[in-house]
Protein backbone atom coordinates (compact mmCIF):
# COMPACT_ATOMS: atom_id res chain seq x y z
CA UNK A 1 0.00 0.00 0.00
CA UNK A 2 1.34 3.57 -1.37
CA UNK A 3 2.36 5.65 1.46
CA UNK A 4 0.01 8.54 -0.48
CA UNK A 5 -3.05 7.08 1.68
CA UNK A 6 -1.95 9.70 3.92
CA UNK A 7 -5.70 10.79 5.08
CA UNK A 8 -5.30 7.50 7.49
CA UNK A 9 -2.15 8.02 8.57
CA UNK A 10 -3.55 10.46 11.40
CA UNK A 11 -4.63 7.68 13.02
CA UNK A 12 -1.28 5.74 12.95
CA UNK A 13 1.92 6.14 15.04
CA UNK A 14 3.22 8.23 17.04
CA UNK A 15 -0.52 10.75 16.23
CA UNK A 16 -2.43 7.55 17.79
CA UNK A 17 -0.57 7.68 20.83
CA UNK A 18 -0.96 11.39 20.59
CA UNK A 19 -4.57 10.90 20.67
CA UNK A 20 -4.32 8.29 23.66
CA UNK A 21 -2.32 11.13 25.93
CA UNK A 22 -4.32 13.45 25.21
CA UNK A 23 -7.83 11.21 26.32
CA UNK A 24 -5.65 10.02 29.04
CA UNK A 25 -4.45 14.07 30.34
CA UNK A 26 -7.75 14.93 30.04
CA UNK A 27 -10.34 12.41 31.49
CA UNK A 28 -7.50 11.42 34.14
CA UNK A 29 -5.97 14.03 35.57
CA UNK A 30 -6.22 17.53 36.72
CA UNK A 31 -8.30 18.82 39.44
CA UNK A 32 -11.52 17.64 40.71
CA UNK A 33 -13.58 20.77 41.87
CA UNK A 34 -16.82 19.74 41.67
CA UNK A 35 -18.09 17.07 43.40
CA UNK A 36 -20.10 15.18 40.63
CA UNK A 37 -18.40 12.83 39.25
CA UNK A 38 -19.93 9.74 37.55
CA UNK A 39 -19.68 7.06 35.97
CA UNK A 40 -20.96 3.68 37.36
CA UNK A 41 -18.93 0.52 36.56
CA UNK A 42 -20.52 -2.16 39.21
CA UNK A 43 -22.08 0.37 40.97
CA UNK A 44 -18.83 2.40 41.36
CA UNK A 45 -18.83 5.72 40.74
CA UNK A 46 -15.40 6.28 38.96
CA UNK A 47 -15.01 8.68 36.22
CA UNK A 48 -17.11 11.95 34.08
CA UNK A 49 -17.47 9.93 30.90
CA UNK A 50 -20.08 8.72 28.10
CA UNK A 51 -18.06 5.97 26.31
CA UNK A 52 -21.00 5.71 23.38
CA UNK A 53 -20.65 8.87 22.20
CA UNK A 54 -16.54 8.39 22.52
CA UNK A 55 -16.79 5.50 20.59
CA UNK A 56 -19.20 7.36 18.23
CA UNK A 57 -17.01 9.99 17.62
CA UNK A 58 -13.83 7.99 17.07
CA UNK A 59 -16.04 6.07 13.49
CA UNK A 60 -17.59 9.04 12.63
CA UNK A 61 -13.82 10.09 12.73
CA UNK A 62 -12.30 7.76 10.99
CA UNK A 63 -15.21 7.70 8.27
CA UNK A 64 -14.13 10.87 6.94
CA UNK A 65 -10.83 9.86 7.05
CA UNK A 66 -11.35 6.84 4.77
CA UNK A 67 -13.71 8.67 2.74
CA UNK A 68 -10.82 11.15 2.00
CA UNK A 69 -8.44 8.50 1.24
CA UNK A 70 -11.15 6.78 -1.04
CA UNK A 71 -11.33 10.04 -3.16
CA UNK A 72 -7.54 10.51 -3.64
CA UNK A 73 -7.69 6.97 -4.64
CA UNK A 74 -9.75 7.98 -7.06
CA UNK A 75 -8.14 11.06 -8.38
CA UNK A 76 -4.92 8.77 -8.57
CA UNK A 77 -6.72 5.79 -10.75
CA UNK A 78 -8.22 8.97 -13.29
CA UNK A 79 -4.61 9.87 -13.57
CA UNK A 80 -3.31 6.49 -14.01
CA UNK A 81 -4.86 4.61 -17.51
CA UNK A 82 -4.89 1.30 -17.53
CA UNK A 83 -4.25 -0.69 -21.01
CA UNK A 84 -7.15 -2.41 -22.06
CA UNK B 1 -27.48 27.00 30.70
CA UNK B 2 -24.39 26.19 32.28
CA UNK B 3 -20.62 27.06 33.21
CA UNK B 4 -18.35 24.55 31.85
CA UNK B 5 -14.77 24.93 33.71
CA UNK B 6 -11.55 23.85 31.84
CA UNK B 7 -8.85 25.15 33.92
CA UNK B 8 -7.47 27.99 36.50
CA UNK B 9 -5.23 30.35 36.80
CA UNK B 10 -3.72 33.20 38.81
CA UNK B 11 -5.71 36.25 38.73
CA UNK B 12 -2.64 38.26 38.18
CA UNK B 13 -2.14 36.42 34.92
CA UNK B 14 -5.80 36.69 33.38
CA UNK B 15 -4.60 39.37 30.89
CA UNK B 16 -2.55 37.44 29.05
CA UNK B 17 -5.40 35.18 28.17
CA UNK B 18 -6.16 35.63 24.52
CA UNK B 19 -9.85 36.86 24.27
CA UNK B 20 -11.02 34.70 21.46
CA UNK B 21 -10.42 31.06 22.45
CA UNK B 22 -13.05 28.44 21.45
CA UNK B 23 -13.51 25.69 23.49
CA UNK B 24 -16.11 22.87 23.73
CA UNK B 25 -18.95 23.69 21.15
CA UNK B 26 -17.34 26.68 19.76
CA UNK B 27 -18.27 28.19 23.04
CA UNK B 28 -16.20 31.44 23.50
CA UNK B 29 -13.49 30.60 26.12
CA UNK B 30 -13.28 33.50 28.92
CA UNK B 31 -11.97 34.49 32.22
CA UNK B 32 -14.08 33.90 35.65
CA UNK B 33 -12.94 36.31 38.27
CA UNK B 34 -14.11 36.08 41.63
CA UNK B 35 -14.50 38.42 44.40
CA UNK B 36 -11.08 38.62 46.43
CA UNK B 37 -9.73 35.71 44.65
CA UNK B 38 -6.60 34.71 43.85
CA UNK B 39 -7.43 32.23 41.01
CA UNK B 40 -9.67 33.08 38.46
CA UNK B 41 -11.29 30.17 36.29
CA UNK B 42 -11.20 29.47 31.86
CA UNK B 43 -14.93 29.07 31.51
CA UNK B 44 -17.56 28.70 28.81
CA UNK B 45 -21.20 29.34 29.11
CA UNK B 46 -23.27 26.26 27.39
CA UNK B 47 -26.53 25.69 26.21
CA UNK B 48 -27.03 22.32 27.34
CA UNK B 49 -24.53 19.55 29.31
CA UNK B 50 -21.80 18.43 27.24
CA UNK B 51 -21.85 15.08 25.65
CA UNK B 52 -18.24 13.31 25.86
CA UNK B 53 -17.03 12.31 23.15
CA UNK B 54 -13.30 12.49 21.38
CA UNK B 55 -14.24 16.23 19.91
CA UNK B 56 -14.99 17.35 23.40
CA UNK B 57 -12.43 16.15 24.92
CA UNK B 58 -9.79 17.82 21.98
CA UNK B 59 -12.11 20.88 22.97
CA UNK B 60 -10.90 20.90 26.30
CA UNK B 61 -7.55 20.62 25.96
CA UNK B 62 -7.50 23.11 22.90
CA UNK B 63 -8.69 26.03 25.48
CA UNK B 64 -6.02 25.47 28.09
CA UNK B 65 -3.74 25.09 25.11
CA UNK B 66 -4.45 28.85 24.13
CA UNK B 67 -3.55 30.17 27.55
CA UNK B 68 -0.44 27.58 27.63
CA UNK B 69 0.80 28.90 24.35
CA UNK B 70 0.33 32.84 25.83
CA UNK B 71 2.44 31.94 28.51
CA UNK B 72 -0.33 31.42 31.00
CA UNK B 73 0.56 28.82 33.65
CA UNK B 74 -2.81 26.85 33.81
CA UNK B 75 -4.05 24.27 36.65
CA UNK B 76 -6.16 21.84 33.84
CA UNK B 77 -9.58 20.96 35.75
CA UNK B 78 -10.65 17.46 34.95
CA UNK B 79 -13.17 17.09 32.06
CA UNK B 80 -16.48 17.66 32.31
CA UNK B 81 -16.61 19.78 35.56
CA UNK B 82 -20.12 21.91 35.12
CA UNK B 83 -21.78 24.08 37.34
CA UNK B 84 -25.36 25.84 37.02
CA UNK B 85 -24.00 29.24 36.75
CA UNK B 86 -20.62 31.39 37.53
CA UNK B 87 -21.45 31.62 40.79
CA UNK B 88 -21.77 27.67 42.13
CA UNK B 89 -17.80 27.88 40.16
CA UNK B 90 -16.68 30.52 42.50
CA UNK B 91 -18.59 28.85 46.01
CA UNK B 92 -16.35 25.69 45.26
CA UNK B 93 -13.39 27.58 44.11
CA UNK B 94 -13.79 29.54 47.61
CA UNK B 95 -14.43 26.03 49.74
CA UNK B 96 -11.82 24.03 47.62
CA UNK B 97 -9.69 26.56 45.99
CA UNK B 98 -6.75 27.10 48.21
CA UNK B 99 -4.28 24.21 47.26
CA UNK B 100 -4.58 25.37 44.20
CA UNK B 101 -3.83 28.83 44.72
CA UNK B 102 -0.87 27.97 46.87
CA UNK B 103 0.25 25.28 44.03
CA UNK B 104 -0.05 28.25 40.88
CA UNK B 105 1.89 30.96 43.22
CA UNK B 106 4.38 28.30 43.77
CA UNK B 107 4.37 27.30 40.31
CA UNK B 108 4.33 30.11 37.91
CA UNK B 109 6.14 30.10 34.97
CA UNK B 110 6.12 25.90 35.10
CA UNK B 111 4.40 23.85 32.17
CA UNK B 112 3.85 20.15 31.96
CA UNK B 113 5.87 18.43 29.40
CA UNK B 114 5.85 14.57 28.58
CA UNK B 115 7.45 12.09 26.69
CA UNK B 116 5.30 9.03 25.15
CA UNK B 117 7.25 6.12 25.21
CA UNK B 118 6.87 2.40 24.48
CA UNK B 119 5.95 0.30 27.76
CA UNK B 120 8.07 -3.09 28.57
CA UNK B 121 7.97 -3.72 32.28
CA UNK B 122 7.31 -7.24 32.87
CA UNK B 123 4.04 -7.58 34.77
CA UNK B 124 4.94 -7.65 38.80
CA UNK B 125 4.80 -10.40 41.16
CA UNK B 126 2.01 -9.73 43.75
CA UNK B 127 2.19 -8.13 47.12
CA UNK B 128 0.20 -7.14 50.75
CA UNK B 129 -2.96 -6.01 50.08
CA UNK B 130 -3.65 -1.90 50.16
CA UNK B 131 -6.07 -2.82 52.87
CA UNK B 132 -5.98 -5.63 55.06
CA UNK B 133 -9.79 -6.08 55.61
CA UNK B 134 -9.76 -7.00 51.57
CA UNK B 135 -7.19 -10.04 51.94
CA UNK B 136 -9.80 -12.40 52.01
CA UNK B 137 -11.29 -11.30 48.88
CA UNK B 138 -11.59 -12.94 45.91
CA UNK B 139 -10.13 -12.37 41.95
CA UNK B 140 -11.31 -8.96 41.67
CA UNK B 141 -9.62 -7.72 44.76
CA UNK B 142 -6.50 -9.67 43.51
CA UNK B 143 -6.67 -7.94 39.97
CA UNK B 144 -6.83 -4.35 41.46
CA UNK B 145 -3.86 -5.15 43.99
CA UNK B 146 -1.94 -6.62 40.41
CA UNK B 147 -2.85 -3.27 38.72
CA UNK B 148 -1.42 -1.44 42.06
CA UNK B 149 1.86 -3.57 41.89
CA UNK B 150 2.66 -2.15 38.37
CA UNK B 151 2.05 1.14 39.21
CA UNK B 152 5.13 0.77 41.16
CA UNK B 153 6.90 -0.66 38.48
CA UNK B 154 7.16 2.69 36.82
CA UNK B 155 10.23 3.91 38.38
CA UNK B 156 11.83 1.68 35.35
CA UNK B 157 10.81 4.85 33.38
CA UNK B 158 11.75 7.42 35.09
CA UNK B 159 14.51 9.82 34.11
CA UNK B 160 14.58 11.75 37.20
CA UNK B 161 18.35 11.10 37.23
CA UNK B 162 19.21 12.36 33.85
CA UNK B 163 16.91 15.40 33.76
CA UNK B 164 17.58 16.44 37.61
CA UNK B 165 18.86 19.96 36.53
CA UNK B 166 15.69 20.58 34.17
CA UNK B 167 12.76 19.08 36.08
CA UNK B 168 11.14 20.02 39.44
CA UNK B 169 9.06 16.97 39.18
CA UNK B 170 8.14 13.63 37.80
CA UNK B 171 5.06 11.45 37.19
CA UNK B 172 4.92 8.29 35.36
CA UNK B 173 1.23 6.83 33.92
CA UNK B 174 0.24 4.47 31.75
CA UNK B 175 -1.83 5.38 29.31
CA UNK B 176 -2.20 1.87 27.03
CA UNK B 177 -0.72 -1.83 27.80
CA UNK B 178 1.94 -1.04 25.30
CA UNK B 179 2.66 2.70 26.25
CA UNK B 180 3.36 5.32 29.03
CA UNK B 181 3.58 9.18 29.68
CA UNK B 182 6.40 10.12 31.58
CA UNK B 183 5.29 13.68 32.77
CA UNK B 184 8.10 16.36 33.62
CA UNK B 185 7.31 19.44 35.40
CA UNK B 186 9.28 22.22 33.70
CA UNK B 187 10.24 25.73 33.96
CA UNK B 188 8.87 27.15 30.40
CA UNK B 189 12.63 28.75 29.91
CA UNK B 190 14.26 25.15 30.26
CA UNK B 191 11.69 23.63 27.48
CA UNK B 192 14.54 24.01 24.71
CA UNK B 193 17.35 22.53 27.29
CA UNK B 194 15.20 19.73 28.36
CA UNK B 195 14.27 18.82 24.53
CA UNK B 196 17.99 18.45 23.88
CA UNK B 197 18.61 16.52 26.82
CA UNK B 198 15.49 13.76 26.08
CA UNK B 199 16.98 13.53 22.93
CA UNK B 200 20.22 12.22 24.33
CA UNK B 201 18.30 9.42 26.75
CA UNK B 202 19.08 6.08 24.69
CA UNK B 203 15.53 4.19 25.67
CA UNK B 204 13.67 7.31 24.42
CA UNK B 205 15.47 7.33 20.84
CA UNK B 206 12.21 6.19 20.04
CA UNK B 207 9.60 8.05 22.58
CA UNK B 208 7.39 11.07 20.76
CA UNK B 209 7.40 14.51 23.45
CA UNK B 210 4.63 16.55 23.63
CA UNK B 211 4.24 19.63 25.21
CA UNK B 212 4.42 22.57 26.52
CA UNK B 213 0.58 21.76 28.53
CA UNK B 214 -1.17 23.00 31.48
CA UNK B 215 -0.58 21.12 34.40
CA UNK B 216 -2.35 17.99 34.28
CA UNK B 217 -0.22 15.52 36.13
CA UNK B 218 0.95 18.00 38.65
CA UNK B 219 -2.50 19.85 39.53
CA UNK B 220 -3.91 17.42 41.86
CA UNK B 221 -1.98 15.08 44.74
CA UNK B 222 -1.58 11.99 44.43
CA UNK B 223 -3.12 11.73 40.64
CA UNK C 1 -32.24 2.80 35.82
CA UNK C 2 -28.49 3.04 37.61
CA UNK C 3 -25.58 4.57 35.33
CA UNK C 4 -24.38 1.39 35.14
CA UNK C 5 -27.55 0.14 33.66
CA UNK C 6 -27.96 3.52 31.51
CA UNK C 7 -24.27 2.49 29.81
CA UNK C 8 -24.97 -0.82 29.03
CA UNK C 9 -28.07 0.46 27.12
CA UNK C 10 -26.12 3.21 25.21
CA UNK C 11 -23.47 0.85 24.60
CA UNK C 12 -25.98 -1.54 22.92
CA UNK C 13 -27.53 0.94 21.12
CA UNK C 14 -24.67 2.43 19.60
CA UNK C 15 -22.72 -0.98 18.79
CA UNK C 16 -25.37 -2.15 16.63
CA UNK C 17 -24.20 -0.45 13.71
CA UNK C 18 -20.32 -0.70 14.73
CA UNK C 19 -19.31 -4.47 13.63
CA UNK C 20 -21.38 -3.92 10.17
CA UNK C 21 -19.13 -0.78 9.58
CA UNK C 22 -15.65 -2.93 10.72
CA UNK C 23 -16.54 -6.38 9.47
CA UNK C 24 -18.03 -5.20 6.30
CA UNK C 25 -14.92 -3.75 5.26
CA UNK C 26 -12.69 -6.29 3.32
CA UNK C 27 -9.91 -3.96 2.86
CA UNK C 28 -6.97 -2.54 5.60
CA UNK C 29 -9.41 0.37 6.09
CA UNK C 30 -12.09 -1.10 8.13
CA UNK C 31 -8.96 -2.55 10.13
CA UNK C 32 -7.46 0.51 11.15
CA UNK C 33 -10.96 1.79 11.75
CA UNK C 34 -11.17 -1.42 14.06
CA UNK C 35 -7.60 -0.90 15.63
CA UNK C 36 -8.52 2.36 16.29
CA UNK C 37 -11.65 2.30 17.91
CA UNK C 38 -10.02 -0.56 20.40
CA UNK C 39 -7.17 1.42 20.86
CA UNK C 40 -9.45 4.69 22.36
CA UNK C 41 -11.42 1.91 24.30
CA UNK C 42 -7.89 1.04 25.70
CA UNK C 43 -7.10 4.06 26.77
CA UNK C 44 -10.31 4.54 28.59
CA UNK C 45 -10.19 1.31 29.94
CA UNK C 46 -6.74 2.24 31.80
CA UNK C 47 -8.60 5.48 32.91
CA UNK C 48 -11.28 3.17 34.84
CA UNK C 49 -8.40 0.71 36.13
CA UNK C 50 -7.16 4.24 37.54
CA UNK C 51 -9.65 5.09 39.51
CA UNK C 52 -10.67 2.44 40.72
CA UNK C 53 -7.30 1.31 42.59
CA UNK C 54 -7.47 5.05 43.63
CA UNK C 55 -10.47 4.14 45.14
CA UNK C 56 -9.93 1.06 46.76
CA UNK C 57 -6.64 2.78 48.38
CA UNK C 58 -8.62 5.96 49.73
CA UNK C 59 -11.05 2.86 51.66
CA UNK C 60 -14.22 4.52 50.99
CA UNK C 61 -15.67 1.18 49.51
CA UNK C 62 -16.57 -2.20 51.20
CA UNK C 63 -14.53 -4.95 50.25
CA UNK C 64 -17.50 -6.01 48.30
CA UNK C 65 -17.88 -3.02 46.48
CA UNK C 66 -13.88 -3.96 45.58
CA UNK C 67 -14.33 -7.67 44.66
CA UNK C 68 -17.61 -6.48 42.09
CA UNK C 69 -15.08 -3.62 40.85
CA UNK C 70 -12.10 -5.73 40.39
CA UNK C 71 -14.15 -8.76 38.56
CA UNK C 72 -16.16 -6.01 36.31
CA UNK C 73 -12.45 -4.45 34.87
CA UNK C 74 -11.01 -8.04 35.20
CA UNK C 75 -13.84 -9.37 32.96
CA UNK C 76 -13.28 -5.78 30.39
CA UNK C 77 -9.21 -6.78 30.17
CA UNK C 78 -10.75 -10.24 29.30
CA UNK C 79 -12.84 -9.49 26.50
CA UNK C 80 -10.66 -6.55 24.90
CA UNK C 81 -7.96 -9.16 24.80
CA UNK C 82 -10.48 -11.24 22.89
CA UNK C 83 -11.29 -8.28 20.32
CA UNK C 84 -7.50 -7.45 20.09
CA UNK C 85 -7.00 -11.06 18.69
CA UNK C 86 -9.98 -10.88 16.75
CA UNK C 87 -8.79 -8.08 14.52
CA UNK C 88 -6.17 -10.01 13.20
CA UNK C 89 -8.60 -11.57 11.48
CA UNK C 90 -11.03 -9.79 9.10
CA UNK C 91 -14.06 -11.89 9.47
CA UNK C 92 -14.08 -12.67 13.26
CA UNK C 93 -17.25 -12.42 14.97
CA UNK C 94 -17.44 -9.52 17.20
CA UNK C 95 -20.33 -10.65 19.44
CA UNK C 96 -18.39 -10.37 22.73
CA UNK C 97 -20.39 -9.35 26.14
CA UNK C 98 -18.34 -6.70 28.08
CA UNK C 99 -20.59 -7.68 31.45
CA UNK C 100 -21.62 -4.16 33.00
CA UNK C 101 -20.57 -2.23 30.16
CA UNK C 102 -23.02 -4.40 28.01
CA UNK C 103 -22.72 -6.18 24.65
CA UNK C 104 -20.48 -5.14 21.64
CA UNK C 105 -21.98 -6.81 19.19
Amino acid sequence: MSRDAGALEEIYEPEQLVLSDLINRVLDKGVVISSTITISIADVDLVELDLRLLISSVVALTEQARKREAARRDDVSVRVDPRP
Amino acid sequence: MTTYLYGLILARNAERVPPAAKGIAGAAVRVLHCVGGRIAGLVSTLDEPIQASIDAVRAHDRALQSAVDHDVTVAAVRFRQSFSTDDEVCRHLSEHGGRVAELLDHLDGFVEMRILAAANVQAPRTSAPSQPEYAAAGPGVAYLQQLRDKSAQRPAYSARTELAALIRDEHVTSIREDAVAVAHLVRRSDIPAYKTAVATIPRFSQATVVGPFALYSFAEPGT
Amino acid sequence: MTDADELEVQLNELSRSLPDRISAQPDNAGQELGKLVLTLVEVVRKVLEHQAVRRMDSGTLTAEQVERLGLALLRLREKMDELKTAFGVSDEDLDIDLGPLGRLR
